[in-house]
Parts: structure tokens; C-alpha cells; sequence
């Protein structure tokens, strides 16, 4: 996986930054947006595998930072409470989505909607996936999408979006033995998931 | 039976592996734009005077602005008899200073007779 990095800021700019965004300067916040937009997109991407949804959810992330910014007190490092957002956003997004899927069962079940199960492949569309890599990778995120909440958050940061193990646990507020064990059961249960559904196919 | 397993295991293998495959993305150039919109938009809402108003404020509000409108309703049967009252009186006013002529005193009574 090729991860380009922009630019990393020195712990003074950093400061400097958040200052500058906490006054209220335009011009700072569109530094920020600049130097983290590919980061937080590739981090929505591994929770929403569609372009348009995660660049929503991209645009969401930045008004959040910029409401916010005034309470950030610099215990974490900015771009471990960007992508806590950004980690925070997509969540909701996914929930708001399950919510709007288990309606649309209940319509189909009473005929008002008809759902064919082809949901995922119709919204698969990660910019960052070759097209011949795009249904076997489809199949990988609909599993990760099964997982209990914190093992698949561990398990984009640090596999999809390649995270070190501190940096997901400074962005989850844990440790990092805890996250390696996350990642331990994230990657057992996803080997079986998997399993089961060649065995089925 | 054997093989089989085998071939699920190189396909969970493969498939394991297709994270090593996605590729760094390139954020879209029209984002600062779009951001700075929303949060214009969301600037301009707060300061007109609804938005201004707590969301308690905002329900209060919302419910007297249905119980006025309520009220007007449920008095517009009143509203109606006062109207041809006032009409009336207006009319009698009129008729006392000598206003009105023979011919629309008599379209005024046959109006009100047909009524």
C-alpha cells in the first residue's frame, strides 16, 4: 500500500496552527484542510467504501474541527483528534445507514421495497481499489463491516488505513496492548467470517 | 474434502490481503470551498431570529404561533358577524346624513330580505 504523508507538522507549527484556528483565521483553517483532507479521506474511505459518502462525511469532519477547535486543549496531537472525528462521523454515518436499511427490509417485507441484496456491490466504490481487486476487496469490507464496533475500528486504522498501533490507540483514548488485542480478534473473527462465506459460495 | 479446505483457506488468504492493495487517494480540490460554504450557511441560519432561539425557545414559540392561529380559526364565525355588524352600522350611519340613495337603499334591503 502506497501511504503519502503531505506534510507533518512540527510540534511548534502545530501550536501555532490551533492558535491561529482558535482566533478564528480563514487562512489557518484552510492550511488545516490542505494537510489533512487526503488523511481523513482515507480514513472515511476505510469505514465508508464509497467516494461520494466518505467525501460527505470528509465535509462533515472539517465543520466538526472548525465548531470545535475552540475546545481543543492540545492533549492529543491535532491529527489524532481530526481522525477521532473523523472515526466518531463515520460511525454515525454507518449507523444512520443501518437505521435506513432496516427500514427498507421492513418495506420489502410488506412489498413496498424490493431488496435484492446486492446493496454492497452496488455501493462499493473505493477510488483506491483496482478494478480487478474491487469484488474480492467488496467482499473483505463487507465482513469488516460485521465485526463488534472496536475491533473494526482497530482493524481499519491500523490494516486499511495504516496506522501504527499507538497512533490508533492515542486516536481510541486506550492503550496499545489493548488495540494489539483488538487487532488479534478482529483478524480471528474476519479469517472466520471469511470462511464461512466461501464454504457458502 | 481436503482440497476443498485448502481453497478456502488461499481464498481467505487473498482476500485477507487485498488491504496491502488499496491505494492512497487524493482529496477532492473543491472541499475548502464547500466546507466554507456550510459553515457560511450554518453562520447566516444562527444569527436570522429563529435561529437564535434555544430549541425550547423554539418549540414554545412554533406552539403559541399554532394556538394563535388556532384561536383565529375557531373565531372566524364571529369574525364574519362582526363584519356584517359593522357593515350595518356603517350603512345606518350613512343613511342618517343622507348618503345613500333611494336606489341602493332598496338594493341594501332586498339584499338583506334575500338573505
Amino acid at each position: 500500500m502506497t501511504r503519502v504523508i503531505k506534510t507533518d507538522l512540527t510540534l511548534d507549527n502545530e501550536q501555532q496552527l490551533v492558535l491561529d484556528l482558535q482566533a478564528g483565521s480563514e487562512q489557518a483553517f484552510r492550511t488545516l484542510i490542505d494537510l489533512y483532507q487526503d488523511k481523513a479521506l482515507s480514513t472515511c474511505l476505510g469505514f465508508i467504501p464509497n467516494k461520494q459518502d466518505a467525501e460527505d462525511v470528509v465535509q462533515e469532519v472539517f465543520v466538526e474541527v472548525y465548531r470545535s477547535v475552540g475546545n481543543f486543549k492540545g492533549d492529543s496531537k491535532l491529527s489524532s483528534w481530526i481522525y477521532r472525528i473523523a472515526v466518531n462521523k463515520c460511525l454515525e454515518a454507518i449507523r444512520f445507514k443501518k437505521r435506513k436499511k432496516r427500514r427498507a427490509f421492513f418495506q420489502s417485507l410488506v412489498g413496498m421495497h424490493e431488496n435484492n441484496g446486492a446493496d454492497l456491490a452496488r455501493d462499493f466504490d473505493h477510488p483506491g481499489v483496482l478494478l480487478e481487486n474491487k469484488e474480492r476487496t467488496a467482499v473483505l469490507f463487507s465482513k469488516i463491516e460485521m465485526l463488534p464496533e472496536n475491533q473494526r475500528i482497530v482493524f481499519t486504522l491500523c490494516k486499511i488505513d495504516d496506522l501504527s498501533y499507538k497512533e490508533a490507540a492515542e486516536i481510541m483514548n486506550t492503550s496499545v496492548s489493548s488495540v494489539e488485542s483488538l487487532m488479534f480478534r478482529a483478524k480471528k473473527n474476519l479469517q472466520k467470517l471469511l470462511e464461512d462465506y466461501y464454504r457458502n459460495t | 474434502m481436503k482440497k476443498k479446505h485448502k481453497h478456502i483457506e488461499e481464498e481467505v488468504r487473498k482476500t485477507m490481503e487485498m488491504t496491502d492493495h488499496i491505494q492512497q487517494v487524493e482529496g477532492n480540490p473543491f472541499l475548502t470551498t464547500r466546507v466554507l460554504q456550510q459553515i457560511e450557511n450554518e453562520k447566516a441560519e444562527q444569527n436570522s431570529f429563529f435561529g437564535k432561539l434555544s430549541p425550547a425557545y423554539k418549540l414554545a414559540f412554533s406552539l403559541v404561533l399554532i394556538a394563535l392561529n388556532v384561536v383565529v380559526f375557531l373565531q372566524s364565525d364571529g369574525f364574519s358577524n362582526h363584519s356584517a355588524q359593522a357593515s350595518d352600522s356603517s350603512f345606518n350611519i350613512a343613511n342618517e346624513y343622507g348618503l345613500v340613495s333611494e336606489d341602493s337603499y332598496e338594493l341594501s334591503y332586498s339584499y338583506l330580505q334575500e338573505k
